[in-house]
């Protein structure tokens, strides 16, 4: 099949509309091109004819999710204290029958077991309770702040004197209590070994 | 202060203008009033810019559909507005074309027997027999402006000529201006 069909191209063309029509200056075109690159904003997106994203059902979730995270993030600081310090109040150890045998020797195993393990410095005495700063955790759930009663060096066992300020510590605690028998001591270089034993440090 | 991406996209713009603004200019001004074909062809242009990122390698069919839509989103708005007018005043029939085109060339009447032929054929048949002569667009080219596939436009371009050729035959029988065809016999 030929395209070319000269005789009959050249009757059309002889009606053409815009056979005398002279191509537009380039100045008249120039202007019209500057008015057009200017007016309008050349960023694609903005001047693309409007194409709806897709819309995709989880859409709604992640939406609703992320609302829910924002607002987590606004309303629970204010209820658990935000930037305050989480306090915990742990019991002392019992008093008497600690001296037992059984505490003759610390092994690692037993400071293992201990549900709460952390280093920790008082900071502060407040009448007959100890407000200990926590620095470090081992094991278990630890506030910033541990609040614990102060003993009778009588009844105390683990360093036979009560809580120092300044004095650091390492504590062990179980069932939320401080527990003793050598566990919990002044944080010397021998009871750190112990505890690095116990957790792998 | 221009960014180079905007630099870019103007450099873009200018050698597109230069490829397509002839061709779609007079795109226009064969099937509109000169006023409205102006206003078109600058919305067409307005268009092109918008869309410079969608602008394919071979531009210029993508720029005539560009110009024919805006044309016939001009033509809807006439005709929206000629519904108004048409019910306060009695407006005048316009005037057809092969009046206006006898008062241009008058007194050819080869003249008015093409344009008389083109009128004959199915609306389809003359856009494409314009697309091809007037627009000189190839068949692909006319595929992309029409929306067909390349080998049904060629086979109703191919028809068209056909029917223009009978149409014209017709003409030329009827009035007694029956003369050899040059180089139509494939047609």
């Amino acid at each position: 099949m030929r395209e070319q069909d000269p005789a009959l191209l050249n009757k059309l063309r002889a009606v053409d509309p815009a056979r005398r029509l002279l191509p537009q200056s380039s100045t008249s075109l120039n202007q019209r091109m500057e008015q057009i690159m200017t007016e309008q904003p050349p960023t694609p997106a903005a001047t693309v004819p409007a194409r709806r994203p897709a819309f995709r059902r989880w859409m709604p979730a992640i939406g609703l999710l992320a609302g829910l995270a924002i607002a987590a993030a606004i309303i629970v600081p204010l209820f658990v204290g935000g930037a305050k310090p989480s306090i915990e109040t742990l019991r002392p150890p019992a008093s008497g029958g600690l001296a037992s045998v059984s505490c003759m020797v610390l092994g690692s195993a037993t400071v293992a077991a201990q549900e709460q393990a952390f280093a920790a410095t008082v900071t502060e005495l407040r009448g007959k309770t100890v407000v200990l700063e926590v620095t470090e955790r081992f094991a278990g759930v630890v506030a910033d702040r541990v609040e614990v009663r102060q003993v009778d060096a009588m009844d105390f066992d683990f360093s036979g004197v009560p809580f120092e300020v300044g004095q650091s510590y390492l504590v062990g605690a179980f069932d939320g209590t401080i527990s003793g028998c050598g566990v919990t001591g002044a944080d010397s270089v021998e009871l750190r070994a112990v505890y690095d034993a116990a957790f792998n440090r | 202060m221009r960014s180079v991406t905007d630099t870019e996209r103007e450099k873009r713009m200018r050698e597109l203008v230069a490829l397509v603004a002839d061709p779609v200019r007079r795109y226009l001004y064969r099937r509109t009033d000169p006023a409205t074909a102006d206003d078109v062809f600058a919305d067409a242009l307005l268009v092109c810019w918008r869309r410079l990122d969608d602008v394919p390698f071979d531009a210029l069919p993508w720029a005539i559909v560009v110009a024919r839509q805006c044309l016939s989103n001009t033509r809807r708005a006439e005709r929206r507005r000629n519904r108004l007018i048409g019910r306060i005043i009695a407006l005048e029939p316009p005037s057809g074309a092969a009046a206006d085109a006898s008062s241009v060339v008058e007194g050819a009447v080869d003249y008015l027997r093409v344009t008389t032929a083109l009128k004959k054929l199915r609306r389809v048949d003359a856009e494409i027999l314009r697309l091809w002569a007037w627009d000189e667009l190839t068949s692909p080219q006319i595929a992309v402006v029409l929306g067909v596939s390349t080998n049904a436009s060629a086979i109703r371009l191919h028809r068209a000529k056909a029917r223009l050729k009978q149409e014209l035959l017709k003409s030329e029988t009827a009035s007694g201006h029956v003369h050899q065809e040059e180089g139509t016999a494939d047609a």
